[in-house]
């Protein structure tokens, strides 16, 4: 059971296609498996993977190819890339900085480590 | 599954139950045969033994038979999704299958006997005052042997139908079950139980009110079936 | 064949003195997976024997595709109710015989699919319910409501006994034939978090009434835990309907009910409140009568 019961299903499995997308394990223009291999595979309701392709569709991560089935957009990486630079500041950097704060750690620190990091990945 | 097929739980409750009475018929035949031997070994054989063996013990067992229909096959035909009318539409075939079959084997063995006592060179004497004289009249056997197996295999359905429904109702219900097998009883004019005996031997009825009166103790029986069954609940069974 | 839809409208029913359904209503759209949730004592396997007309109510009407069930073969020919006690299964009679009792009984049944099924789990053709093991008893009951293919199908809490792969297996053959072949499936249960995701649509049932019906997704996202300071988690929650707490110290957690939009999420995290889901489990203990506060 890789899915927990503690949020809705169709947005983890929204989440796990797209995180799959970022990663490269999804290719642009590869077909995604249909749902009803998805829900078996997986023990979830169709109707719920269903909702979540669609969703998908909707965000234009995914597309429909009457007939064959659902395949991954070519710009979906870039697109999901996108999406979550938008929301990265307001999701990761603010709640981190709040956080750091509220231990008393000081932005110069933050910003020292930070650079420490990215030295270190150049090498 | 053809439209035509209205009797699948007849052919289920037959299929059990006539392939069982066959083989308590054959104890019997076995058990008679023994006690038959017993007594000419160790003193005379002056009368029928199959008329002990053969017809006061079965009688229970078709009333068991009755109260398994009732529990252990309604219960299977509910749970594949019929009605209980439809489960006593084809209960009434079965009794009257069930019974005659028994009737049947119950004269074959009076036969059976008589062949062998003819043998043996001992008088097939029947110990009461019956309503056949003899045990060659094969079909007076059979037809008062199957009408007494159908009450008894009706008050078996009776009890049980009334007891699953309510134990109360249960005990209330024996003394219908008196009355529904007694006519046949007293056309036995059998003494095996206390009080049917002593009643058959008060009223003993002619051949035909006999009969008459069965035919209504069956009617009376199935209507106090049909009231209890017909929206008989089924409770989880306890495991 | 596809599945049967289920509407059912203030069902009442009494045991003696005891109301065990009182005032119950809900409907069942076609082909939905149903998960059906409620404590012992309930009314759950009342409910569901109303449905397949094993027991007549006293007050209301229950129907299926819109015909009245108790005593009606057009009703309760589509339904198949499998519990516990193995009513389709009488003690004494081998499997083998059982398996073609379904068959002669009833006009949906597979009995391709009953073979594969005995196969899956293992049965022992030969046996008698008697003498099989719970697990085993519990599997032959499953293979029954599978192989029937009745357009409502319902299980009430029919694999206790079984252990965890088998009860995947269960799982497994369940979501593969209803996408093959589609029907109406009710699954009542205890075990929420492992069946949990099967669910379209879960009716929770408590002390005799439908507490609510929703859609599976929709009631993961209806509940949220709020922890932090227990002064400022107390005037988050003024008004909103909250299922339980837990205190340690300073801090508290409470259960809320009800989506929380996002002027309300902003708000929790303004003030360094922390938000996190509930569980579907949770969510039904705290709903229903009894939960721990």
């Amino acid at each position: 059971m890789a899915f927990d019961d503690r949020s809705p299903i169709y947005r983890q499995i929204a989440d796990r296609i797209e995180a799959e997308v970022l990663s490269g394990a999804l290719a642009g223009d590869e077909q995604v498996m249909s749902t009803n291999k998805y829900a078996a595979f997986h023990r979830i309701n169709p109707a719920t993977v269903n909702k979540a392709f669609q969703q998908l569709v909707d965000d234009g991560i995914l597309y429909k190819r009457r007939g064959i089935g659902m395949f991954v957009s070519p710009q979906a990486r870039q697109q999901i890339r996108a999406r979550r630079r938008k929301s990265f500041f307001t999701d990761v950097v603010d709640p981190m900085v709040a956080q750091a704060t509220a231990i008393g750690i000081e932005l110069p620190e933050l910003i020292d480590r930070i650079t420490e990091r990215a030295k270190e990945d150049r090498r | 599954m053809t439209t035509t097929d209205r009797w699948p739980t007849l052919r289920i409750m037959l299929t059990g139950h006539v392939a069982f009475a066959l083989i308590i018929w054959l104890l019997f035949a076995v058990v008679s045969a023994l006690v038959t031997a017993g007594f000419a070994i160790f003193g005379t054989v002056t009368t029928s033994i199959w008329y002990t063996v053969g017809t006061q013990v079965p009688r229970w067992f078709l009333l068991g038979l009755g109260v398994d229909a009732i529990t252990t096959y309604l219960r299977l035909h509910i749970a594949h999704g019929r009605t209980r009318k439809d489960f006593l539409r084809q209960l009434g075939p079965y009794a009257v299958v069930l019974s005659v079959v028994s009737g049947l084997l119950g004269a074959l063995g009076y036969l059976a006997e008589h062949g062998m006592y003819s043998i043996a060179g001992w008088p097939a004497r029947l110990p009461e005052d019956m309503v056949f004289g003899r045990t060659t009249d094969f079909f007076a056997i059979f037809g008062l042997y199957s009408l007494v197996f159908l009450l008894w295999t009706v008050i078996g359905v009776l009890l049980g139908a009334a007891f699953v429904r309510n134990v109360l109702l249960g005990v209330v219900t024996i003394p219908l079950a008196l009355l529904v097998i007694l006519p046949g009883e007293m056309l036995l004019r059998v003494n095996g139980m206390p009080l049917i005996g002593v009643l058959s031997d008060r009223l003993a009825p002619s051949v035909l009110a006999g009969l008459g009166l069965s035919v209504a103790a069956v009617v009376v029986a199935g209507a106090a079936i049909w009231a209890i069954s017909r929206d008989m609940p089924m409770r989880p069974k306890v495991a | 064949m596809t599945g049967s839809t289920v509407e059912v409208r203030d069902l009442g029913v009494r045991f003696g003195a005891v109301h065990a359904l009182a005032d119950l209503s809900f409907s069942l759209s076609a082909n939905k997976i149903c998960g059906l949730l409620g404590r012992n004592g309930s009314g759950k396997t009342t409910l569901l024997s109303v449905l397949a007309g094993y027991l007549r109510q006293n007050a209301g009407t229950a129907t299926v595709d819109g015909d009245p069930v108790f005593e009606n073969a057009t009703a309760t020919g589509k339904v198949c109710l499998v519990r516990g006690t193995g009513d389709a299964s009488p003690p004494k009679v081998a499997v083998r015989d059982l398996l073609d009792y379904g068959k002669q009984l009833r006009p949906t049944w597979d009995a391709d699919f009953a073979a594969e099924l005995v196969e899956r789990f293992e049965l022992p053709l030969k046996c008698t319910p008697a003498t099989l093991s719970h697990g085993k008893r519990s599997a032959l009951g499953i293979t029954i409501g599978l192989a029937s293919r009745a357009p409502l199908t319902i299980f009430d809490e029919s694999y206790l006994g079984l252990d965890a792969p088998s009860r995947y297996a269960f799982y497994d053959a369940l979501l593969a034939d209803v996408l093959a072949h589609p029907r109406t499936v009710i699954i009542a249960t205890h075990l929420i978090e492992e069946v949990g995701a099967l669910f379209e649509d879960v009716v929770i049932i408590d002390e005799g009434r439908v507490l609510l019906h929703e859609d599976a997704d929709t009631l993961r996202a209806a509940g949220a835990a709020v922890t932090g300071e227990a002064t400022l988690v107390d005037s988050f929650t003024m008004g909103l309907q909250v299922l339980g707490e837990k205190s340690l110290g300073r801090t508290k957690s409470a259960m809320v009910y009800g989506p929380l939009d996002d002027r309300r999420r902003a708000q929790a995290e303004e003030v360094g409140l922390e938000l996190g889901p509930i569980a579907l489990q949770d969510l039904f203990v705290h709903l229903t009568s009894g939960g721990s506060r």
